[in-house]
């Protein structure tokens, strides 16, 4: 026993520079700059173990593993995943460094265009005095003279130089691909340096240096001004959104949501949670199991059922549209023909004198001039209305030509007026017509009663004209008029359908879960996951997934980028297990004569034993390394036994496990037996084995 | 005037625009603008490049050349770039700048293809075309 206690203190002795704390660690942003800029390294991580400090959990610089009970907190940056979402847009590049320096003192910059000019007039003037002499000049002379070209040449370089590249900016970004029109501005921009004002002579740059230093200082604003709008251009439209989902997934592979506050709306697991060191395992482990399942068999069941509807939409949407393309196949020969039916203008001024002669018929009653002016009024929209009517035909198939969800959806929300305005003079017509009708009959009676002959005669015209424009009218507005307001409804049930389509698209798009949130990128902010409100425990794993995304003018998402990252779950610090073993006892003394040997003999037992689980990051030493490795433990256990041919006897042991409880040896006594009633043990923790040589063999 | 003409004539054979050639650009104290072609679009260019050079009448000349051919073979691989209406040359007697026959015709460009062939200084190599942001994006 004492040699037991001995090892037992050594081992903790030994053990102790492992339990050290974390290193020191580099700070994120340090990390972050060796790292590419993308969605994953835009994240990072704290964990808050329970009654412990905050930690940051940086990747790859610890390892990816929480506590089981601890909240882990989700910061997105802000700053980075803007530039990552701009990043995707045509953005100019920034000024070049010459730029940025001249931007940031023009004082220089006036001097340097000073010394230019100063130089210029220097050069010039000496060779203007030697140009008779040119051919004698000494090498010595030439040297130096072209010494003094090059050094004007320098300055004039660097300052021209600069000019053009400002006016390029400039140009590209108000002219893109329309060459002519950037040659156009360049020459715009920069004639004034290059000509004279008075009389349009070329001279040499920056005759006037404070009015080229007043162009380089707007031309760099411009240039400043135009990346700044790209940047915000780039981040508002297409509102940029950023969302995310957790879920655990247990060594038996089964899945759970997991809620992340601000971003994932799963319900809280109530159960309880396994204690770190608990002396009653089977009951909360149940619990856990149970929960985990119902919460898992919600969202399971909630998506069936969305799953279940989208199908059933998009099976009605497909049926809908058929129908709807047929109806406006049918229809094509109409639009033509409809052009037809209206009536030329030598035709309206002979009804419209018409019904003014028997509008001024004295013995007219006023029921029957009534009727008159209404058809006068008839009449003289008709053409019209059967214009808005082609045009609204023509319009729907032009809309409805390549009939998608995505299509339909802009067209939900901005109906064009065109089909608007003939579905509702379409709508009313059947009625108008019938009414109209009845008032070219009264016409008819009208014209009959006139005993003139210029009334016979006009009755004779009215009725040839009317009796032509009366058949065609009937069967052309009447049949059509009625298909053209069916047709009009269809595509308005398409297009409502295909809404509620879209959006179970857009579910489906959001890993097949509605209960998450996107947070466009101003609006973002930490996540928090709660894992004391799960049912994670040791050896399972948490992910989390994140994208970044976009929404095109017709509503389709277009990711930007997207990232994942995996914790495990553990029992950090002192915690206990269960396990079963096979030991092979080793009786300390033979007992009795006619008791049977006890020489390693194999006896099942139950252990409970406590761990102290350390984190240990790529990096520590090799200490915790080992520690790990180890995974030592300690603890009791009730061995069943026989020492004295009595059947069963029950023996309890204190042990020390290694391997996460694969191996284990320990010190017992035999609450039973006579005499000799000590012993010790080594023996393999069953599952354990069964596990490893498992995994050695794959899933 | 600074603009020398380069071409085979009833006056002048072959080796003498060859001749003519080497002289402007043998000249220690001048820098160059040859522009290569013939048509409208090159009088133009033409047009701006004498314009510009008459502000540094004392060290820039334009040299024209219509027809490439009159040039010898070591003048060409020198002094001629496919595709370009103009090239710079500077005091050390090799290109300093290229223009397309777009380039050429806008003043900033001939100014600068002028002042990057002024600031070579006898011991600089070729620095290449001028490139546009344009260009890049073509690229």
């Amino acid at each position: 026993m004492n040699r037991v206690i001995s090892i037992l203190i050594a081992i903790v002795i030994f053990a102790s520079p492992v339990f050290a704390d974390d290193p020191s660690i580099p700070s994120q942003a340090e990390v972050r700059v060796q790292l590419p800029v993308s969605l994953k390294t835009a994240i990072t991580f704290i964990e808050h173990p329970e009654k412990k400090a905050p930690r940051s959990i940086i990747y790859p610089v610890h390892l990816m593993a929480v506590d089981y009970k601890s909240e882990l907190i989700i910061l997105p940056d802000k700053n980075i995943i803007k530039k990552i979402s701009a990043s995707n847009r045509p953005v100019l590049p920034e000024l070049s460094e010459g730029v940025q320096n001249w931007l940031s003192d023009i004082p220089k910059l006036i001097k340097a265009a000073s010394d230019y000019v100063a130089k210029t007039s220097e050069t010039l003037e000496t060779l203007d005095k030697t140009a008779p002499n040119k051919e004698s000049l000494k090498t010595d002379d030439v040297k130096y003279l072209q010494q003094k070209i090059v050094e004007q040449g320098k300055l004039g370089r660097e300052i021209v130089d600069l000019i053009v590249e400002l006016a390029e900016r400039k140009a590209h970004y108000l002219y893109k691909d329309d060459t002519a029109a950037f040659d156009e501005e360049i020459n715009r921009i920069t004639e004034s340096l290059l000509k004279a004002n008075i009389d349009g002579k070329d001279v040499d740059v920056i005759l006037n240096v404070e009015a080229f230093a007043l162009f380089v200082a707007e031309e760099i604003n411009f240039a400043k001004q135009i990346i700044s709008k790209d940047v915000e251009a780039a981040n508002k439209s297409g509102i940029a959104q950023l969302r995310m989902k957790a879920w655990l997934k247990d060594s038996k592979n089964k899945e759970s949501a997991v809620g992340i506050k601000n971003y994932y709306e799963v319900k809280s697991y109530t159960g309880p949670k396994r204690p770190r060191v608990a002396f009653r395992m089977t009951e909360e482990e149940q619990q856990r199991v149970e929960q985990g399942l119902e919460i898992a068999n919600d969202a399971a069941k909630l998506i069936e059922e969305f799953q279940e509807k989208k199908e059933a939409l998009l099976s009605q949407l497909q049926k809908l549209q058929v129908e709807t393309q047929q109806k406006i196949k049918k229809l094509h020969p109409a639009i033509d023909a409809m052009k037809k039916y209206i009536i030329s203008d030598d035709e309206l001024d002979t009804i419209d004198e018409i019904i003014a002669a028997a509008e001024q018929y004295e013995d007219a009653t006023d029921n029957q001039k009534k009727a008159l002016k209404e058809l006068k009024s008839f009449f003289e929209s008709f053409n019209k209305d059967i214009q808005s009517i082609h045009n609204g035909y023509v319009e729907l198939i032009r809309v409805t030509d390549n009939i998608t969800p995505a299509r339909l959806t802009v067209l939900f929300s901005k109906f064009p007026e065109k089909i608007q305005n003939a579905l509702n003079i379409s709508l009313g017509y059947p009625g108008k017509l019938h009414q109209n009708f009845q008032n070219i009959e009264i016409l008819f009676e009208v014209l009959a009663a006139m005993t003139e002959a210029e009334a016979t005669t006009r009755l004779a015209e009215a009725k040839n004209i009317i009796d032509g424009f009366v058949a065609n009218t009937k069967k052309l507005l009447e049949d059509y008029l009625e298909d053209y307001a069916a047709l009009s409804n269809a595509v308005m049930q398409v297009v409502f359908r295909s809404q509620v389509v879209e959006m179970a698209d857009v579910f489906e798009s959001s890993a097949n879960d509605p209960r998450i949130r996107a947070l466009s990128i101003d609006d973002i902010r930490s996540g928090f996951i709660n894992l004391d409100e799960t049912p994670a425990d040791h050896g399972d794993n948490l992910y989390i997934d994140f994208e970044l995304f976009t929404l095109t003018e017709n509503g389709e998402e277009h990711v930007i980028d997207a990232g994942s990252q995996t914790f495990e779950i553990e029992r950090f610090g002192l915690t206990d297990d269960f396990s079963a073993n096979l030991i092979f006892i080793d009786r300390i003394g033979k007992g009795s004569p006619s008791d049977p040997e006890t020489n390693f003999k194999p006896v099942p037992s139950a252990s409970w034993t406590l761990h102290y689980n350390i984190r240990v990051s790529p990096g520590d030493s090799w200490l915790r390394g080992f520690y790990r490795f180890l995974d030592p433990g300690i603890g009791i256990n009730t061995t069943a036994m026989d020492f004295e041919n009595k059947n069963l006897q029950f023996g309890i042991g204190a042990h020390v496990t290694l391997f996460q409880n694969l191996l284990i040896f320990g010190y017992g006594y035999n609450l039973q037996a006579s005499k000799d009633n000590e012993y010790y043990y080594l023996g393999i923790g069953i599952l354990e084995t069964m596990n490893t040589v498992g995994s050695l063999f794959g899933k | 005037m600074s603009l020398i003409l380069i071409r085979k004539s009833d006056s002048m054979s072959e080796e003498e625009a060859q001749m003519k050639l080497k002289l402007a650009v043998d000249d220690p104290l001048t820098v160059l603008l040859i522009v290569y072609g013939e048509g409208a679009d090159i009088e133009a260019v033409l047009e701006v490049a004498i314009a510009r050079a008459s502000v540094k009448n004392a060290i820039r000349r334009v040299v024209y050349v219509p027809d490439v051919s009159v040039m010898s073979s070591q003048q060409k691989k020198a002094y001629f770039r496919k595709g370009k209406a103009a090239v710079s040359i500077g005091l050390d007697d090799k290109i300093a700048k290229t223009l397309t026959p777009r380039q050429a015709r806008i003043r900033a460009y001939v100014e600068q293809a002028f002042v990057h062939a002024e600031s070579q200084g006898v011991e600089n190599h070729e620095s290449g075309d001028i490139h546009t942001h344009r260009d890049r994006d073509i690229r």
